[in-house]
């Protein structure tokens, strides 16, 4: 049994804390996850090291700034494919688990730390966008974000 | 939906965030929701 797998029978879960598009692609996630990596997280730093230090989406890139989209709409299009693909790897082990493993995370925008409000909406608008039951929406633990993790949580 | 609360720091950070949760989860409950669901 592999390493990373056998972690799970001292009750602990293994998450891979980077995400790209060739790493999906190239089916390394899947071999990641078939080694017993149980979750994916993401961040915007992630993202940026992976979308300016590889030209793993210079062509979409090329397409979408066609229409002419604002940086951030190019961002969170690529992002969200990202997040999309890599919980439909995880998805297996979301449904082996029962909910318990199998998620991979992306994160409220930071600029949004300081809003309640508008955090609890991103978060809202974010997981019906990515549309998958295995993505765990990130928000930070700024005081003023309290309130938004509670009414996220309660929200269901 | 999932929430994962990232970039805790200190104890009473941790505390705050823990009190946010366990109110989000009573908050759930009180409208006759399960744990379960919650807390998968």
């Amino acid at each position: 049994m592999p390493a990373l797998a056998d972690l799970q029978n001292f009750g602990q879960s293994v998450w891979f804390d980077f995400i790209r598009r060739s790493l999906i692609t190239s089916g390394e996630l899947k071999a990641l996850v078939a080694q017993g990596v149980r979750g994916v997280t993401s961040n915007p730093a992630i993202f940026e090291k992976a979308i300016a230090g590889s030209s793993d989406y210079d062509e979409e890139i090329k397409a979408l700034a066609k229409t002419g989209p604002s940086v951030e709409a190019v961002y969170e299009t690529l992002a969200i494919k990202d997040i999309q693909l890599a919980a439909d790897e995880l998805a297996p082990v979301y449904r082996s688990t029962g909910g318990r493993d199998g998620y991979v995370s992306l994160e409220v925008s930071p600029f949004l730390a300081a809003d309640s409000g508008r955090t609890v909406a991103e978060a809202q608008r974010l997981f019906v966008t990515v549309g998958r039951p295995n993505l765990m929406i990130k928000i930070p633990a700024t005081a003023e974000s309290l309130p938004a993790i509670t009414e996220s949580i309660a929200a269901g | 939906m999932n929430v994962n609360v990232t970039l805790i720091f200190g104890l009473e950070n941790y505390k705050a965030v823990a009190d946010a949760y366990l109110t989000g989860l009573d908050n759930w409950h009180c409208e006759d929701r399960p744990f379960a669901a919650a807390t998968r």
